[in-house]
């Protein structure tokens, strides 16, 4: 039942070192110099074929280095069952102080990450198209536009991203749905003569149409098959004589094809030995294209593919240099950062309009485009990845600005704004990311915080335990304690406090902001109190020394930044196998000028975008 | 010309799939008993406990202030203490409690990388009772599936009630519209002479793909093929209903649209604001039953956690899973209690609406159960030992009800789910940690 890819979540959830906190070395001779004591001192009597094994978990194997590095599905399941608390059990005495938990699995991390040999690219289970790429491909396909997120059934999300092939699930409804889908954009295309036209293709004979067709709606040359079998709906039939009718069958099929509908990409046949192999080139356009644009590889990169060239990497380089300069990498700011940062959310955010009264749709509608133009920006102008976090412009309009009480703002277009209050500038100042993190009527410290930790940080706090919800008894009085005091009270009981103490600062830092974004002065009649007190015992104030402090972790920013960049574009969730390719990918990103867009091109670029894993992974062989 | 009377189901299958009659005395009710349906009502956050749970026991139990607006159906409830899912104890508070509160089962930890839990019963239901209606179920919902990793938990769990089996959740749909055109034209598949051929072909380049793949791939790969095979049955039934009369058939379709929602009430069919949607949700499922489109339902009030701002009720200032945290203080506790109470308001007028649809001698209502609960006991504590459950309705005489029943020793939530499944016919060995009906829900 194990799987080494969903681990890193469990495993960083418990490897949060605070803000300020550890900085250890990144020697993984000196980590295993840890690990092994920690395993014989807790784990040995159970898990150690010279005594007994229990679950089939052993470590005896596990001698030296280099042969802990060559199991890595057996520390990452060390690293998630340790750094979950389930092991070792709650009935052993001498169970492992939270630190020590902490500092095992952060070394298991770097053992993993210091792996030699080429990593395995792992293997995106096969993604279906989320609505919006479907709308975009549609499109690009026959010019029609179509409102797939009004009728389809909305997606879930896994890893913070809809487009990860192991939550997007067919049903009956939904295939009903992509039926009458193509029915309606059939419809749409057989009403306009312009776009029919060069849908149906009427000049070529049914074979070309249909391969000119089926080439770009697979998103790779088709085979003979697939075109024989087109070309024969193709026929007139003397129950539907209408010239169109056979080749609107036609295109129908393709339509409902799963080689349309899922981005198909096959396994190497049985009798390859290779472990993983290169993508071919139209694979690789179609995953560079959908990451890009979140629609179909356009001309250019199919001729690409076709020539076969885009498998050099100067090549693949400049295609994303192109791709992020056209108009169409706006998918890229909305659907990659709008779901990262959440933005993206912040159109179907209810708030509560009696206590914020003008916070309409306008409002959400701007503070959506404020985040996808930021993030726009960041990807045409190379912009420092730590932008993020702080940054001297946001992009701005009157009413942004006048929400935000910035001065000197006019007009509608949204434009770079120079900020000369740090308070505002990078994402912590958006008022969409302040409002995603607050509840209806109020703010959320532990929600700001929690994000914080979670998105900017990579380092998601552990779970509370079972009984977590109830503050303590003793904190239930009359006498109007402040949201704050109460939370500090709680932070009184040891077992909230281990974990409320890296969250909660955060969050406080951020209280001169309302539920909305908004600056305060004031929260229901009394001074807003923005001060707060890093787990290494620094006081800092407000929003300006919070983002300074975070800085300092940019280590930790710019590798969380990587993560969702390539859990996105890979389509499937990291895990401890993945810790080698992202420390590869920020290397590399900080040779090109650690700017955003060397890290896209540093993720397109690497072995795991460009590679796809041929075995089955072991995990699933054991089930 | 004579007419022999005809068998309802034959009828409705020939009549096709859109045909959304409502239950015409033309058909003989001795000819087919009334079938029985099922609703899943959930409530998400839990329940200020001591304003929902009566304090009397059996007949003579008295209405608590939550459980108020069920006054005038008191006798037709079947209200349920002390029921627990042992299997979702652990993980974490909300999503693996919503996820297996119908299949009582173990819930995997996963950010959704291999999502994994149980058929759920109402599936198990649908799967049997399915078989006779154009749709096997409904899945309903109102707000949309967040994305998040919560807890390490993919927020798929929290979101969905159904899983159609244990890796397959069932997609929920959250539009009126959506359900409305679903419920009254049916899909267009099958009206064009080449349909069949074009889902032909699909099928058969799905199958290619699903032999060329391997895995996790080939598990995608069959999802659609199963789901493409549906649809080809309902090209079938369009094709049915064709060779019939059509003036007849524009009629009857005619006549289908009112059952499903009157005309009056269609343009609230966008409806942002979510008690109107709730309403008409409840309101498509009541009327698909009528019609014998569907005899399976599941409806999410909202999803796990929901933070839904309640501030529409009077004397609520707040959102639900924020005041689910109402650390006892009285001011708290109110609000939550006042929330809960306008889910039974809901499912109040439901149950009035169902009463008021004649089936031969009995209702729509007799004929069915709503099963009502949420995930947790009290949501402050995310309390799982004592969950808040009630059933209505008559199965056809089969349930127990008028009577707050207490659990002691055999507590077994999934027995409930059991029992429930044997009155509607589809008897089960074993779901989750039960493998027998509980005792006192059937008579």
């Amino acid at each position: 039942m194990y799987n080494p890819r969903t681990t890193l979540l469990f495993l960083l959830s418990a490897a949060l070192a605070g803000l300020g906190g550890l900085a250890p070395a990144q020697d993984p001779a000196a980590a295993w110099g840890r690990v092994r004591p920690f395993l014989d001192r807790h784990c040995a009597d159970c898990h150690d074929s010279g005594r007994r094994v229990r679950g089939g978990v052993d470590f005896a194997g596990l001698t030296d280095l280099e042969a802990a590095q060559g199991d890595p599905e057996l520390l990452a399941r060390a690293a998630e069952l340790v750094g979950r608390g389930e092991m070792p059990p709650a009935s052993r005495k001498d169970r492992p102080e939270a630190a020590a938990v902490e500092a095992f699995v952060r070394d298991l991390e770097r053992i993993a990450a210091a792996r030699s040999g080429p990593a395995s690219p792992g293997r995106p289970t096969l993604r279906r198209l989320s609505p919006d790429e479907y709308a975009r491909t549609i499109r690009d396909l026959l010019g029609v536009t179509f409102d797939a997120a009004e009728r389809f059934p909305a997606e879930a999300a896994t890893g913070g991203f809809d487009n990860l092939g192991d939550t997007l699930f067919a049903s009956p409804t939904l295939v009903e749905k992509y039926f009458d889908a193509t029915v309606e954009i059939l419809d749409a295309l057989d009403a306009d003569e312009g776009l029919a036209r060069k849908a149906y293709l009427p000049d070529l004979d049914d074979a070309a149409f249909v391969a000119s067709f089926l080439r770009r709606a697979f998103r790779r040359p088709p085979t003979s098959g697939e075109i024989a079998s087109r070309v024969a709906l193709c026929a007139v039939r003397p129950e539907d004589p209408s010239p169109r009718a056979g080749r609107r069958a036609a295109l129908q099929s393709a339509l409902l094809s799963p080689h349309f509908l899922y981005r198909v990409e096959r396994d190497a046949p049985a009798e390859s030995e290779a472990d993983s192999r290169p993508l071919d080139d139209h694979e690789l356009a179609v995953r560079l294209s959908y990451f890009l644009t979140s629609t179909m590889p356009d001309s250019r990169l199919r001729d690409l593919a076709d020539a076969g060239r885009l498998r050099d990497e100067a090549v693949l380089a400049a295609e994303v240099d192109r791709l992020l300069a056209a108009p169409r990498s706006r998918a890229f700011a909305e659907n990659f950062a709008g779901q990262w940062i959440g933005f993206r959310e912040i159109r179907r955010r209810a708030v509560d309009f009696r206590r914020y009264s003008g916070f309409d749709q306008t409002l959400k509608d701007l503070l959506f485009e404020e985040g996808v133009r930021f993030f726009q920006r960041l990807a045409t102008e190379d912009l420092p990845l730590e932008t993020i976090l702080d940054a001297d412009f946001a992009m701005l309009n009157e009413r942004l600005a006048k929400h935000y009480g910035i001065a000197g703002v006019e007009g509608w277009p949204l434009r770079p704004v120079a900020l000369t209050d740090r308070r505002r500038g990078g994402v912590l100042g958006m008022g969409a990311v302040l409002t995603l993190t607050s509840y209806p009527l109020r703010t959320s410290p532990v929600l700001r915080g929690r994000w914080i930790l979670e998105t900017l940080l990579d380092a998601p706090p552990p779970p509370p335990p079972p009984n977590a919800g109830t503050l303590p008894e003793d904190d239930v009085q009359k006498d109007g304690l402040t949201l704050r005091q109460r939370l500090e009270k709680h932070r009184a009981d040891p077992a909230c406090a281990s974990c409320h103490a890296r969250i909660d600062p955060l969050g406080f830092a951020l209280e001169g902001f309302d539920g909305v974004g908004r600056a305060r002065e004031e929260d229901q009649g009394r001074p807003v109190d923005d001060r707060a007190t890093l787990p290494d015992g620094r006081e800092i104030r407000g929003p300006a020394a919070l983002k300074a402090a975070l800085l300092e972790r940019a280590g930790d920013f710019r590798r969380a930044a990587a993560k969702a960049m390539m859990t996105y574009a890979l389509g499937r969730e990291l895990g401890l196998a993945d810790e080698a390719a992202v420390r590869d990918v920020l290397a590399r990103t900080a040779d090109a000028g650690g700017g955003y867009r060397a890290l896209v091109r540093a993720v397109v670029t690497s072995e795991t975008f460009r590679r796809r894993e041929t075995t089955r992974p072991r995990a699933e062989e054991k089930r | 010309m004579m007419r022999a009377p005809m068998d309802r189901r034959r009828f409705l299958r020939a009549a096709g799939v859109a045909l959304a009659l409502p239950r015409l005395e033309t058909f003989r009710e001795d000819a087919a008993p009334a079938p029985r349906r099922l609703a899943v009502l959930f409530m998400p956050n839990g329940v200020h406990v001591p304003s929902w749970t009566p304090k009397e026991t059996g007949a003579a139990y008295r209405l608590t202030p939550t459980l108020e607006p069920l006054r005038p159906h008191r006798d037709r409830v079947l209200v349920l203490s002390g029921l627990r899912n042992r299997n979702a104890f652990e993980g974490e508070g909300h999503y693996v409690k919503t996820t297996s509160l119908l299949s009582g089962a173990r819930v995997k930890r996963t950010g959704g990388h291999d999502v994994r839990c149980g058929t759920t019963m109402d599936q198990i239901a649908a799967a049997v009772l399915g078989r006779d209606t154009p749709i096997p179920s409904l899945e309903l919902g109102t707000e949309p599936v967040r994305n998040v990793v919560d807890m390490g938990y993919s927020t798929v769990y929290g979101a969905h009630v159904s899983w159609r089996s244990p890796t397959l959740p069932a997609a929920k749909e959250i539009r009126p519209r959506l359900v409305f055109e679903r419920l009254v034209r049916g899909s267009r598949a099958g009206a064009r002479p080449r349909d069949r051929r074009v889902v032909d072909l699909v099928l058969e380049e799905a199958r290619a793909l699903s032999r060329a793949l391997s895995g996790r791939d080939r598990a995608k790969v069959d999802e659609y093929l199963d789901s493409v095979h549906a649809l080809e049955g309902r090209i079938d039934d369009f094709a049915r209903r064709r060779a019939g009369d059509e003036a007849e058939e524009r009629r009857r379709l005619g006549l289908a649209a009112d059952a499903v929602l009157p005309e009056a009430r269609r343009d609230e069919l966008d409806a942002r604001d979510f008690p109107t949607r709730t309403r008409l949700m409840l309101d498509l499922v009541v009327a698909a039953f009528r019609a014998d489109l569907t005899r399976v339902a599941s409806f999410m009030f909202g999803n796990a956690v929901s933070g839904l701002n309640f501030s529409f009720l009077e004397g609520v200032a707040g959102g639900f899973h924020e005041l689910s945290h109402h650390e006892n203080r009285p001011e708290k506790t109110a609000q939550y209690a006042l929330i809960n109470r306008w889910h039974v308001e809901q499912l109040a007028r439901m149950i009035q609406a169902m009463k008021e649809i004649p089936e031969g001698d009995s209702t729509l209502f007799e004929n069915s159960a709503i099963l009502f609960a949420s995930g947790l006991g009290d949501g402050n504590a995310h309390d799982p030992k004592s969950l808040p459950v009630l059933v209505a309705g008559g199965l056809g005489g089969r349930l127990a009800s008028g009577r707050h029943l207490v659990f002691g020793r055999d507590r077994k939530l999934c027995g409930l789910h059991l029992a429930l499944l044997e009155a509607l016919g589809v008897p089960t060995a074993q779901l989750g940690d039960a493998d027998r009906p509980a005792d006192g829900i059937l008579v």
